[in-house]
């Protein structure tokens, strides 16, 4: 059973397949709005189907004529399936998540923001719903990168747009504000792709492996020093990430991460919840010891000391957090533990060179600290009469704060000040959970609100 | 979306490497045309098998780009050549690359490399296909 007929009928399985995935990626078929990047995401899984469909069309016919090698040339339908298996899981949140679905005047600040580096001036995000409430657990950069090898298998097919990237949201939080705060951690796995990270920090994972393993190099096999570099390359993309993100968006990135974790947890007096987050897994480090990382960088851009005056429990966290002692991080390979030791030693030797690949990346662009600590009074105080700060008059001048001011302020409000908040308004009662969540809801709205004018006045300020 | 899909791309990425070798390699056996990206594929094998030598090769080898960098395409390639096995076929690679050699054992170097490339594309794609069917779904269940 090698004959061109059967070739042709598995072809054109697969050709009803695709067609299928197709059909249900047009963008003016429903009443939804879409965003220029999501648009472009369509077109281009539109345009790779039918390149894809065209050369399917003709696939029987240019099979070998040698039959050992007919079903090595077949195999290349399963490759395509599998591809187009992958894709296939991302079209449809990318479709779920229209215009009034996401948190947009976030995501165009957080774009226009990382469009100041040079390197990213022309990168813009399709936005697509997932069913993970963890943001942190998807890395979006292998999609990028396989719909671009599934091209390079089709004649006429275009690889991925280099200035698109991947942002996926739950897709029950798009109203949310703070939570969101986790999404330049995506961004950041998008920038450590495209500025090929990796490659600047090799040399320094193959210098921090060979100092922990050469000296014991005769007990070491191939396999473990794979093993070994598969755990710490993992490790080294999400530490970056972190730290990008809190150079995005300063520590409303880490408020976030403690709320989406529940890490107040950790104050317990008994220590062992902090000792059971010290466990770093097969692809993340330990929350405590991102965090710790966190707060370095922290210290370094000027925002330690506004962190530790804030009268909120999260201060507290981050504060014990920052006096855990190294020797509390393990990592468990059951199966070779002084491996499992040795790789988290060697990732201890990189973390450095990961804050300096880091700091290069986003070279020229301001962490924010300085206009946070110009406005976060008045930011504060104009949210807690209901009053949008978009355009606030600070020492009798009028100005239009910077958004990472604006969400670390509202931050800080909702962390330490709610009640405030709330009691100015009539028949409130601030100690019911039910009335703190509406004015929660509220107070990201106008967050969100002076997110979107911002926008638009400084798009006015340079008409 | 599978919550595993990040450990099923690297195998997919695998399999879809070796395919665009092989597309590379089929040209050449048909036509005798090295076409498209044809050295820099062929080479990029010869360093990820050179690698694979020893554990003392494989560190020196990490200050560059492995063009098969994950754990789970390691143990792939593991799963279908044998370590003696790896430096034979890199080295009728390199013959492959220089152009003097004879085109008759050229090709017939390329067609095992193609078979090679067809066993590590249908590993790959099944543990793909399969997730939990791997080797790696044994090392790192947590």
């Amino acid at each position: 059973m090698n004959s061109s007929e059967d070739l042709r009928h598995d072809a054109g399985s697969l050709y009803r397949f695709i067609q299928l995935i197709a059909a249900s990626c047009q963008a003016d078929s429903g009443h939804q709005a879409y965003d220029a990047p999501s648009i472009q995401f369509f077109t281009y899984i539109d345009e790779l189907a039918k390149v894809t469909l065209s050369y399917l069309d003709r696939f029987a016919d240019a099979g070998p004529v040698d039959p050992d090698l007919y079903y090595i040339y077949r195999q290349k339908l399963l490759d395509l399936r599998s591809g187009w298996s992958m894709l296939h899981n991302f079209i449809k949140p990318a479709f779920d998540a229209d215009t009034l679905q996401v948190p947009s005047p976030l995501i165009q600040w957080l774009t226009r923001r990382l469009n100041m580096l040079a390197t990213f001036r022309a990168a813009t995000f399709v936005v697509f719903h997932t069913s993970e409430v963890n943001y942190l657990h998807l890395n979006t950069g292998a999609i990028r990168d396989l719909a671009g090898q599934l091209s390079s298998l089709i004649p006429g097919g275009k690889g991925f747009p280099a200035d698109l990237g991947l942002i996926g949201i739950p897709y029950s939080q798009a109203s949310a504000l703070f939570l969101n705060c986790l999404i330049p951690h995506e961004i950041g796995h998008y920038a450590y792709q495209e500025t090929t990270a990796i490659n600047r920090l090799l040399p320094h994972v193959a210098n921090s492996i060979s100092s922990v393993l050469l000296p014991k190099i005769a007990s070491v096999t191939p396999s473990d020093i794979q093993k070994c570099l598969a755990r710490i390359q993992s490790w080294a993309q999400e530490l970056f990430c972190d730290l990008f993100a809190i150079w995005m968006i300063g520590p409303a990135y880490s408020y976030a991460y403690i709320e989406i974790f529940d890490l107040p947890r950790v104050l317990s007096p008994d220590g062992k919840a902090m000792d059971l987050e010290c466990g770093f897994n097969a692809s993340h480090p330990s929350h405590i010891f991102r965090l710790q990382q966190q707060i370095e960088l922290l210290k370094q851009l000027g925002w330690w000391r506004h962190i530790v005056k804030t009268k909120s429990h999260y201060s507290e966290v981050l504060q014990a957090i920052m006096n855990v002692d190294v020797s509390k991080f393990g990592f468990s390979l059951p199966e070779n533990t002084s491996l499992g030791t040795d790789t988290l030693a060697s990732f201890l030797l990189l973390c450095p060179h990961i804050h300096d690949v880091v700091t290069a990346t986003v070279s020229g662009l301001d962490s924010g600290v300085h206009g946070f600590e110009e406005y976060q009074k008045d930011i504060q105080k104009y949210l807690s009469r209901a009053v949008v700060p978009s355009s606030l008059v600070h020492n009798g001048v009028l100005c239009h704060p910077d958004p990472v001011a604006i969400i670390n302020a509202s931050y800080g409000l909702y962390l330490e000040a709610l009640d405030d908040l709330i009691i100015h308004v009539e028949g409130q009662d601030s100690t019911s959970v039910r009335v703190r969540g509406q004015w929660t809801d509220r107070l990201e709205l106008w967050t969100m609100k002076a997110i979107e004018d911002y926008g638009l006045l400084i798009n006015q300020a340079t008409v | 979306m599978p919550a595993d899909y990040e450990t099923r791309s690297r195998y997919l990425a695998l399999a879809l490497v070796a395919r665009h070798v092989m597309d590379l390699l089929l040209v050449f056996v048909q036509r005798g045309e090295r076409v498209g990206d044809f050295v820099p594929s062929v080479r990029a094998i010869v360093e990820s098998l050179q690698s694979m030598g020893s554990a003392e090769s494989l560190l020196q080898s990490l200050q560059t780009r492995l063009t098969f960098p994950s754990y789970e395409q390691m143990t792939t390639l593991d799963e279908v050549i044998s370590p003696n096995d790896r430096k034979l076929l890199a080295d009728k690679l390199i013959l492959l690359l220089m152009e003097d050699s004879g085109v008759e054992s050229q090709k017939k170097n390329a067609l095992e490399t193609i078979r090679f490339l067809y066993d590590v594309e249908s590993r790959a794609l099944h543990h793909f296909n399969e997730p939990g069917s791997s080797q790696f779904a044994t090392a790192f269940a947590t």
